[in-house]
């Protein structure tokens, strides 16, 4: 398997962060990871690739429940600019909620390719596509 | 006089076959015992005046009546009268009392009455020994013939009947089959329970000439009874005597079985309707007039022996709410030929509330032209009460099972999102090589296990929040209250340099439980101290009225507003928060909510970003 090079975390709750951030480095996932502390301060970002220089994330691990713009209204908003991008991000939804409503709901966007059950592990980790070569 | 009285008691005098004596002044009257014998009576049945009367046809009577006799021989010494006794069989026999006055008293009464009777049946029953009977003219005949109507002729000095063949036809018999006298006709023919009626029309008729028209059962060969309209005319001679009468009989089974079946049907359809609470009106255009069936009165509680109601007063058994739909309804009804069918509140006679459905249809002429409406209405209170009832369970459910989906989130994602981040940090226990990540590591889980026992806190003042309805509700002033909450929140108070207003003299108390108004007042003062806007001095409102009879609370804060458009589905949720770079738990408006919710109270939402934010409770 070979690291990919940006991981785009976006997810209100700060230890989760940290030791996301610790998994994904030290296992080898990416090569840098950028973390966002909220739908709108990740969408912000994705906007502003649009016009300005940056680096595209080959991967966005997306919560749910959080303040100001939650995971639901990030989808929206990123759903009117996704096609700008020269390539396609995957998005994977990592929430603590069983709630198959949610479950049902994430599939029901299409830029959503999988839902992944915290806590995040080495191994759930392999449920996504980029990670399973 | 009493010389004359005297041999009137002597023994044995009565055994003279034949002979009867009437004392009219002490109205003492003797008879042979041989009436008996001929009667096949017992001895001694007969033996007064008054066992006579019991054996003699009603019709009759009036010949053994004192008064009668009294003027019958006032001017002449002899008389003669027919009379019919029952024998021990129920039949008629016919004798002949032949009578003088032996004495009369000092105004030429008769006062001593004597005589004797004879047997005559067998001449009465062998009439081809008597004058022939009535001979019709042709046109008659044919008539009489060709009628569907039996006729019959009854010849009272005789009494000889004659039936038409219409008669006996009508009775299954060839004519000339059966015997026709008055006797065969009274005690064989007709109906045990229609006897008594006909005795008494026919006396009324022949002695007080009122008409005879009756219906009657007679015995048909067959067996069965059938009913007759019967009706007929007597002659009277110039003493005014009746000499003879004459009448029809008319088959009227079929009406009567008719008549009968929608008395039943009336009578079952009254029941049900009574039972199923259902009655019909109808109103007539033209006249304007209004119909109720008596379930109809009953539904309207309405006294069954007034007059019914006119159009306009039936309209105002329904209270205002209901009457306009129904006045629309009813004269859709009436323009464009519409049914309807409505159910609203209804106000009776005794100003019961109770729930009715009516419907209506248009009533055409032959022409087409609506000329009226009619319908039932039926109450349907009970129904209504319990669907009604089911509604509010429905809803009390409905609202039970949003908590409930609503703990399961709360379980599903806020105590797991703490578990998760335990065991993501545990993960890495064995891999943190610096001392720096082995004392985040250890930070990070007590900060872990506080949250982790925070959000249990949370639920549990969920249920405690839940178990304190069961606390009683008692007078709470707004003041007092107030006082005590601002006591609480102090120090936030202070370090915010909030100023808070208060004016609750529209509405000084509220009837309430002290501990969720206690934390309703708390979680409101708290949030909009909190969720102030930056550099501005938090403003708090409060004021309470009566609005529709309900008591109003209001929490008006000048703070940074939410955005209701995006958020006004979450407000109330647990653990959503709105805002960037604050403490909010998301937990406060979840648990007062669950509180008002409780007891049945309302909160209202108003709000405008950086200008502020209205909460309206309605207890």
């Amino acid at each position: 398997m070979k690291p990919v090079e940006t991981i785009c975390v976006i997810d209100d709750d700060n230890i989760y962060g940290f030791w996301v951030k610790k998994l994904l480095v030290s296992k080898n996932f990416c090569k840098s990871l950028s973390i966002f502390e909220n739908g709108l301060a990740g969408f912000n970002y994705f906007n502003e690739l649009v016009v300005g220089e940056g680096v595209i994330p080959d991967l966005i691990l997306l919560d749910i429940n959080m303040p100001v713009m939650d995971g639901w209204e990030f989808l929206e908003e990123f759903s009117k600019i996704k096609n700008k991008f020269e390539k396609e991000i995957p998005i994977y939804v990592v929430s603590s909620s069983i709630n198959p409503a949610d479950i049902e709901r994430a599939k029901g966007f299409e830029e959503v390719s999988g839902f992944i059950t915290k806590p995040l592990t080495f191994d759930n980790l392999k449920q996504i596509k980029l990670f399973q070569d | 006089m009493k010389t004359i009285r005297e041999p009137w008691n002597r023994e044995g005098y009565y055994d003279i076959p034949n002979f009867w004596a009437w004392d009219l002044t002490s109205n003492t009257f003797s008879i042979s015992d041989n009436v008996n014998a001929i009667l096949s009576l017992p001895s001694q049945t007969i033996n007064n005046l008054d066992t006579l009367k019991r054996h003699l046809f009603s019709l009759d009577t009036k010949w053994l009546d004192f008064n009668v006799v009294k003027e019958l021989t006032k001017d002449e010494n002899y008389f003669e009268q027919k009379i019919r006794l029952y024998n021990a069989d129920g039949n008629f026999q016919f004798f002949q009392i032949n009578g003088y006055v032996e004495l009369r008293d000092e105004y030429d009464y008769a006062i001593l009455l004597k005589g004797t009777f004879t047997h005559i049946s067998y001449l009465i029953e062998h009439p081809e020994k008597l004058p022939a009977p009535p001979v019709h003219k042709t046109e008659f005949e044919l008539i009489i013939n060709g009628i569907e109507a039996g006729i019959w002729d009854w010849d009272l000095q005789y009494d000889t009947v004659w039936w038409s063949s219409k008669f006996y036809e009508l009775l299954g018999y060839e004519a000339g089959e059966i015997n026709t006298s008055f006797n065969a006709f009274f005690n064989t023919l007709l109906h045990q329970d229609d006897k008594a009626k006909v005795e008494q029309l026919i006396g009324e008729h022949l002695y007080q000439k009122k008409p005879y028209k009756t219906e009657i059962r007679l015995l048909c060969r067959s067996g069965e009874y059938k009913w007759f309209q019967t009706s007929g005319q007597a002659m009277w001679n110039k003493e005014g005597k009746p000499i003879k009468m004459a009448g029809s009989i008319i088959d009227i089974t079929e009406t009567v079985n008719y008549k009968s079946s929608l008395l039943k049907n009336e009578f079952l359809l009254n029941e049900s309707s009574k039972l199923a609470r259902i009655g019909a009106w109808e109103v007539d255009l033209k006249t304007q007039k209004v119909y109720w069936s008596e379930s109809t009165k009953a539904i309207h509680e309405f006294p069954s022996n007034l007059e019914t109601p006119s159009l306009a007063e039936a309209f105002l058994y329904y209270p205002e709410a209901s009457r306009a739909m129904v006045a629309k309804a009813f004269d859709e009804t009436i323009a464009l030929g519409k049914a309807f069918d409505v159910s609203c509140e209804f106000l009776t006679y005794l100003q019961n509330k109770i729930w009715v459905r009516v419907i209506g249809s248009p009533l055409f002429d032959t022409q087409g032209i609506i000329i009226g409406v009619r319908g039932v209405i039926k109450n349907i209170d009970e129904e209504k009460q319990k669907e009604l009832f089911l509604q509010d369970s429905l809803k009390i459910i409905h609202e039970q099972n949003k908590k409930l989906v609503n703990f399961a989130h709360i379980v599903s994602h806020n105590l797991r999102s703490h578990t998760g981040n335990l065991e993501m940090v545990s993960n890495f226990i064995e891999e943190c090589d610096t001392e720096y990540e082995q004392k985040l590591l250890l930070d990070n889980v007590k900060q872990i296990s506080k949250q982790l026992s925070e959000t249990i806190s949370q639920l549990n003042e969920v249920l405690v929040t839940q178990s304190q309805v069961q606390q009683p509700k008692v007078r709470i002033c707004f003041d007092e209250m107030l006082t005590k909450v601002k006591s609480q929140i102090q120090s936030e108070l202070v370090l915010s340099s909030a100023r808070i207003k208060s004016n609750f003299t529209s509405c000084k108390s509220v009837y309430y439980i002290p501990a969720y108004l206690e934390s309703i007042l708390t979680n409101l003062l708290s949030n909009a101290i909190q969720f102030r806007k930056p550099e501005v001095c938090p403003e708090i409102t409060l004021s309470s009225w009566i609005e529709n009879n309900k008591i109003i609370l209001q929490i008006e804060d000048n703070g940074v507003g939410i955005d209701l458009e995006k958020y006004k589905y979450k407000l109330f949720g647990m653990h959503h928060t709105f805002h960037k770079h604050t403490s909010g738990k998301g937990f406060g408006l979840f648990l007062i909510k669950n509180q008002l919710d409780l007891m049945g109270s309302k909160i209202e939402v108003e709000s405008q970003e950086n200008i502020g934010t209205t909460f309206k409770i309605t207890f």
